[in-house]
């Protein structure tokens, strides 16, 4: 028997953990069906769809593919990472998980990553495969804050799936409640539709989800160049989703382990 | 760090219900020292598997403290955590699509094993249990038997000083439930502590140093495996059949022998005895007690541990303790 791990080995050990979690997760993900519906399919019918009428210019290309891309990640994560503490739940795992020597919060936080990198991945193969498909004149005027957006979006798209996972956590009905969050978004989240379209006493809607601010500076940088306002919208937002689902994952552990519900089904 | 590896003192758990509480536990007090085996027995719902829980951090007591060797476990959970293997078994708590090894590794990493030798690691705790050959197989295709192996290879994967083991032995076959007993006892030969819960009295008899029996959310025995043995008042059970007149025990006799059970059918008797402390002379005093009788057949039976929880089950029973979690309103 050995002592207390000194901070060093902490930090390695957390990092070690997480990373295990991530590649963990990108395995199970592995033909997953809710994946390949959201990730693979969804972007290729909303993009034949949305170039069907009339063929955008090329400035005007990159914003719809963008939106395209952030609507079916949208989809992606409430089915995927959003589901990874419901499937741990069904799988009887969730209580291992939660009493590994490292916080819960590595693991869940490392899970909704590989989920995160496997529906990006999805969704960017889909995506290019269907622009090259359609010969869509897209143009990358800013790669590397186009790389930048991209960087923001696997990191929010992480701690927003992992506050989603917390929220179904907290009820038996997280299926029910994926099914019902997703379409409001895609309606109200101001990727497809644009915010002023819509009433204006649901117009704070959009402003709360990251991705949609991540979609103005993703269209900036595709265009006329990158703003740094969305884009600290964006990391504010992102910030915000981990701290709400890290006290909320406490909260829902202490509860559980309070009323014995851990390995409940 | 006192010398206990598992220390429970005044415990309690209540869980609230509709329409009331249900006390699963209430005031255990109980010690494993390193390098025992205790075995914990009890019936249903007497609280076995929610003491298990409690030590293993994932159920929170209601009253009392329980330490891992020295760790509280409602205050101090990653040091218990990491000093703690746990074998809770059953078909679930594996992921069904991923191999045998890759839920192996991942359980690994979170039991605090790092990068380094798990590998190594993987590949033994695999041959261990039999799996090798399946190891890169779904999950989802092994028998019950073979996920209760992938259990035991998780709960022991980071060599654990504490190892709580619940049904360990269910779903596994003949041969490999002995394997288990064997892979068992060579952790007590490492000094490892186990509390082990079980149905099966043959685990606790192969292996365990002490019982404790658990009823209705109390101990109600704690006793070396020896002297559990001689709670039921007997060691064997003699079962006599003859014709004629079955024989009549004297005084002297029924300080030895008592009579369990008695038949008589068509002029042929079957006669049951208890004998109360087996030894060389007993045949000598079961030869005085059948003299004069025209005998068909003997058979010994040694007393079973199943025998012996059997009498104390009926005792508590008779007690008013069925082990059964109270419901008070």
């Amino acid at each position: 028997m050995t002592g207390p791990p000194l901070l060093g080995d902490r930090l390695r050990g957390a990092a070690w953990t997480f990373l295990t979690a991530a590649r963990t997760e990108q395995r199970s993900m592995r033909g997953n069906p809710l994946l390949l519906v959201n990730a693979g399919f969804l972007p290729v019918v909303l993009l034949v769809i949305a170039v069907e009428a009339q063929r955008p210019p090329a400035d005007r290309a990159a914003q719809i593919v963008t939106s395209v891309m952030l609507t079916a990640l949208w989809g992606s994560t409430v089915w995927t990472s959003g589901g990874v503490l419901r499937r741990e739940r069904t799988y009887g795992t969730l209580a291992r998980c939660v009493c590994g020597v490292e916080s819960p919060t590595v693991v869940l936080f490392g899970k909704s990553l590989g989920a995160t990198l496997y529906g990006v991945g999805t969704i960017l193969v889909a995506t290019v495969a269907t622009v090259l498909a359609l010969r869509l004149p897209v143009a990358l005027a800013h790669p590397f804050w186009l790389a930048v957006g991209l960087l923001v979006v696997v990191v929010s798209a992480t701690t927003l799936g992992a506050l989603l996972s917390c929220l179904f956590l907290l009820t038996r009905n997280g299926l029910l409640w994926s099914g019902a969050l997703m379409y409001p978004v895609f309606v109200l989240g101001g990727l497809l539709i644009p915010q002023d379209v819509l009433p204006v006493w649901l117009r704070w809607v959009p402003q709360l989800l990251s991705l949609r601010w991540i979609n103005e500076f993703l269209s900036d940088a595709a265009g006329p160049g990158p703003s740094a306002t969305p884009l600290a919208v964006a990391v504010a937002l992102t910030v915000a989703y981990g701290v709400v689902a890290t006290r909320t994952y406490r909260w829902s552990i202490d509860k559980a382990r309070q009323r014995g519900s851990l390995d409940h089904a | 760090m006192s010398g206990a590896a598992i220390e429970v003192e005044g415990l309690g758990r209540t869980f609230k219900v509709r329409g009331g509480d249900v006390v699963a536990l209430k005031d255990v007090n109980l010690t494993v020292g390193q390098g025992e085996i205790v075995g914990l027995l009890g019936s249903n719902g007497a609280g076995k598997t929610t003491l298990t829980k409690i030590l293993a951090t994932l159920l929170l007591p209601t009253g009392g403290t329980a330490r891992v060797l020295g760790h509280d476990v409602t205050s101090d959970l990653r040091e218990v955590r990491r000093l703690t293997g746990v074998v809770l078994g059953g078909e679930r708590g594996l992921y069904a699509k991923l191999t045998g090894r890759e839920n192996l590794r991942f359980f690994a990493v979170l039991a605090g094993v790092g990068r380094r030798g798990l590998v190594d690691r993987l590949e033994a705790a695999l041959d261990h249990v039999g799996l090798a050959d399946v190891a890169d197989r779904a999950v989802e295709t092994y028998s019950k038997g073979m996920r209760q192996r992938l259990h035991l290879a998780i709960g022991m994967i980071n060599e654990p000083p504490v190892l709580l083991l619940d049904e360990p032995t269910v779903g596994l076959d003949p041969v490999e439930a002995e394997r288990l007993r064997q892979d068992v006892a060579v952790l007590r030969s490492r000094g490892t502590s186990v509390l082990l819960t079980s149905h099966l009295l043959l685990d606790i008899e192969r292996l365990a140093d002490r019982v404790v029996i658990l009823a209705d959310g109390e101990v109600a025995a704690d006793v070396e495996v020896a002297e559990f043995a001689k709670l039921a008042g007997y060691t064997a059970i003699v079962t006599v059949r003859g014709t004629g007149c079955p024989p009549v025990l004297d005084g002297a006799q029924a300080s030895r022998f008592a009579v369990d059970d008695l038949t008589e059918a068509s002029g042929l008797w079957t006669l049951r005895l208890r004998v109360r402390d087996w030894s060389v002379e007993s045949f000598g005093h079961l030869g005085a007690v059948l003299g004069g009788a025209t005998i068909l057949g003997v058979d010994v039976a040694p007393l079973r541990l199943e025998d012996v929880y059997s009498h104390v089950a009926a005792q508590l029973a008779a007690n008013g303790r069925t082990g059964v979690g109270e419901v008070r309103p």
